[in-house]
């Protein structure tokens, strides 16, 4: 005999098992929380410029493209080198909206939440939002689900109540102890704090690595990239 | 004779009549020319004032500027015409059945059935009924010719116009002005009673060609070589070996004229002949979709347009998808207070055909768009469309919504071109800032991304910093060790303390317009971050290219 609360609990179907939006760092993912991004609210990731906030909200978003979810990223101010985004192998889709000026960044941020086809919207070197707006953005974010990250580089705000909030903090880099190590990989180190939000405050620290360039030789004075010395299209420079 | 009577009636100055109702009427009295878009544009209509400033057809655009430099230079657009000439047309099957549009000709030419007009005054009343309903619509002096072949109708169509040279008319081409009863100009004369009729035109005005049935090839006989509808460059090989009438033209052999310059000479030296297979047959083509908003007061801001729009493109979707089609190209006409027409050409990133698509559509435009008057009235013309393309519908898919994608896809290339909305794509270049590019989103997948489980994931590779590029590289203030690297650098006002990774140098280009030869450094900053800098080894200058976020 099964009672009927069991069979129902049985035949229901389980909710879907959605993307968690998480960077799959254990210490940034400490700081965002289980599901990471938290769809329907806005999430500030503020820091001043080299502050490797980019970084590792790219590292979030890459994931997330990983699972199949569609990315808007605005990019107001127009700043972002194409070649750290291109990367053929992840399914999700991202669209990379540069308006004539950063103050069209929210109303591209509006347009994109509104289709309620991007799982992570981020509005990015916009001037601060007003508060109708930012209410308004959030409402967007909320009917579809979205997770909307606003990259600030001030700690002044406005916009409505924010969801979480990390805030980033560039560390000294450890000198290089010779020329070999100069022309390496160059490790630096980022301090994430979560001063309030809905969990407690809480901090972590974060290295990024700015990798060796690929074709970088590994003897200081040999040349890294000289140019090719024939014409491409002929014989020998295709 | 071939049994049929054609009508060829020709609408003067179609195109730029069509034009200039984009104009206030004030307006429409300067100089105006219609250009054709492309990168050597090149003028195909100018009205008198402009002709009078020196502008000539087939000029180019900025040779016609200098010469007239307060010239208005309106599109050429060729599916404004078309669709205006779709409406001539009906305007026109008034008089006959058969009214279509003729292939090869410019805009607002027509070849129309002058068969069975017996009881309703033969082709002469044919023709004075089509010069009426043109007149009604706003198209007068309509060139009416008749005759028993689509050559020599369209010749005697063309006849007021056509050049006869300094000798004058040929002697059998005789014009008569109906309303004087004379027959006068172009050395013609009146007919005594007792006179046998030689004319080749039975009734001509100075509008109206008719031409006897049977008497095709007398009249072609008699003309110039440009009035021959055929080939340009036969015609100018033609006249290049001397030949100046068709009747010279006739009087070559066939098999001769065949053998040296192929198919084409044998139309041509049918169409001389008046043989001529070309008839109005068929239907007129069904009009694409076009919905109007008429407004009981002029309202001057155009976003208070946009309520009552919404209605509207619902009735618009629905006819476009009762007959299978999604657009691809929407005009938005405004019709304001000045009895002027402003038109805004849409072009969707995709074919649309669903009602909230063409809303986000319009209702950016009409947020933006600048007037001159009041608007009493708004339009909305499908211009070009396509078979709409049957949807697959994703139970299941969650987000997934190519429909809503496209109208955000649509809204954004609107407002702010089509270098707005952008995919990251890998380009083979040994610079950082050139190793990639930004290619425009022009399509959307119907079907959603592959999903795959957050467990299913591989762990991530340590997380890199992102670049932020300065626009253009601006001068960076060093300060350098013996090495010649920097030990500090002045950024965001002050002096910092660095430590320089690098170079690494790059070079290239050397075959190109562009060479570079450079080496670049990662500054690391003292107190935290690091900077992507460049040197010119050369000169020896210090760019600051942006930073490591």
């Amino acid at each position: 005999m099964i009672s009927l609360t069991e069979l129902l609990q049985q035949t229901r179907p389980r909710p879907p098992v959605g993307p968690r939006l998480t960077s799959g760092l254990r210490d940034l993912d400490a700081l965002l929380g289980d599901e990471g991004l938290e769809t329907g609210r806005l999430t500030e990731w503020v820091g001043p410029a080299t502050s490797g906030k980019t970084g590792l909200l790219r590292a979030v978003v890459q994931r997330a493209r990983a699972q199949g979810v569609a990315v808007g990223w605005v990019d107001a101010a127009c700043a972002l080198v194409a070649a750290d985004w291109a990367d053929d192998a992840l399914a999700g889709p991202l669209w990379v909206v540069r308006p004539p000026t950063p103050d069209e960044g929210a109303f591209c941020a509006e347009v994109l939440l509104r289709t309620r086809s991007f799982g992570v919207v981020v509005l990015d070197g916009a001037p601060p939002l007003d508060d109708a707006r930012g209410v308004r953005l959030q409402r967007m974010a909320r009917l579809g689900a979205s997770a909307l990250v606003v990259v600030r580089p001030d700690a002044a705000r406005r916009g409505g109540p924010v969801g979480l909030r990390l805030a980033f903090e560039p560390l000294a880099a450890p000198p290089a102890e010779d020329a070999l190590q100069a022309r390496g990989p160059l490790v630096w180190a980022v301090r994430v704090d979560r001063p309030r939000g809905g969990a407690p405050a809480a901090a972590r620290r974060l290295h990024l690595v700015e990798p060796t360039p690929p074709r970088l030789a590994a003897w200081p004075v040999a040349p890294d990239r000289p140019a090719n010395r024939t014409r491409p299209g002929t014989r020998y420079g295709r | 004779m071939s049994g049929w009577r054609l009508a060829c009636a020709r609408a003067p100055d179609f195109a730029l009549r069509v034009a200039l109702r984009a104009l206030p009427p004030d307006a429409r009295g300067a100089p105006v020319a219609l250009v054709e878009a492309g990168q050597h544009a090149r003028v195909r209509a100018v009205n008198a004032a402009a002709r009078l400033e020196g502008v000539r057809p087939d000029q180019t655009a900025t040779r016609a500027r200098a010469r007239c430099p307060g010239l208005c230079c309106l599109d050429w657009d060729l599916g404004a015409f078309t669709a205006a000439a779709h409406d001539l047309a009906e305007v026109l099957q008034r008089a006959s059945p058969l009214v279509l549009p003729a292939d090869g000709d410019p805009p607002g030419t027509f070849l129309v059935d002058a068969r069975g007009m017996r009881y309703l005054g033969g082709d002469a009343g044919l023709a004075d009924r089509l010069v009426a309903l043109a007149a009604e619509a706003d198209f007068p002096g309509l060139r009416v010719g008749i005759a028993d072949s689509a050559v020599a109708a369209r010749a005697a169509a063309w006849l007021p116009d056509t050049p006869l040279g300094p000798e004058g008319p040929p002697p059998l081409l005789r014009v008569m002005t109906r309303a004087q009863g004379t027959r006068h100009d172009r050395g013609a004369r009146r007919r005594r009673p007792d006179e046998p009729d030689d004319s080749i035109e039975e009734i001509v005005s100075s509008s109206v060609v008719i031409i006897p049935p049977g008497r095709d090839a007398d009249f072609l006989g008699a003309l110039p070589l440009t009035a021959l509808d055929v080939d340009a460059h036969l015609r100018a090989t033609l006249r290049g070996l001397g030949l100046k009438t068709v009747a010279d033209l006739r009087a070559l052999p066939p098999a001769a004229l065949t053998a040296r310059f192929g198919p084409e000479a044998r139309a041509a030296l049918e169409r001389a002949a008046g043989l001529d297979l070309r008839r109005p047959e068929g239907a007129l083509p069904v009009p694409l979709p076009a919905v109007a908003l008429p407004l009981e007061h002029p309202i001057e801001d155009t976003t208070r347009l946009i309520f009552g729009l919404r209605g509207t493109l619902t009735t618009l979707a629905a006819r476009l998808m009762a007959r299978g089609l999604s657009a691809t190209r929407l005009a938005l006409a405004l019709l304001l207070d000045d009895h002027s027409e402003h038109v805004e050409r849409l072009d969707p990133a995709g074919p649309v055909h669903h009602p909230g698509a063409l809303f986000e559509l319009l209702r950016d435009r009409l947020e933006r768009v600048q007037i001159d008057a009041p608007v009493v009235e708004v339009q909305v013309r499908v211009l070009t469309a396509v078979p709409a393309v049957p949807e697959q519908v994703h139970l299941g898919a969650g987000r997934w919504n190519p429909a809503a994608m496209q109208g955000a896809l649509d809204r954004l290339l609107g407002r702010f071109g089509r270098a707005a909305v952008v995919r990251p794509v890998p380009v083979d270049d040994h610079r950082p800032e050139a190793a990639g590019r930004w290619a425009p989103v022009i399509e959307i997948p119907l079907s959603p991304p592959l999903t795959a489980g957050p467990d299913a994931l591989a762990p991530p590779p340590p997380p890199a910093p992102v670049r932020r590029a300065l626009p253009t590289p601006a001068p960076l203030a060093a300060r350098l060790d013996a090495g010649g690297h920097p030990i500090a650098v002045r950024w965001q006002g002050r002096w910092r303390r660095v430590e320089a990774r690098g170079p690494e140098r790059l070079s290239g280009a050397w075959w190109g317009d562009e060479p570079y030869a450079r080496e670049d450094f990662r500054l690391a900053l003292a107190e935290g971050g690091v900077l992507w800098a460049s040197r010119d080894p050369r000169a020896g200058d210090w760019w600051l290219r942006g930073w490591f976020d």
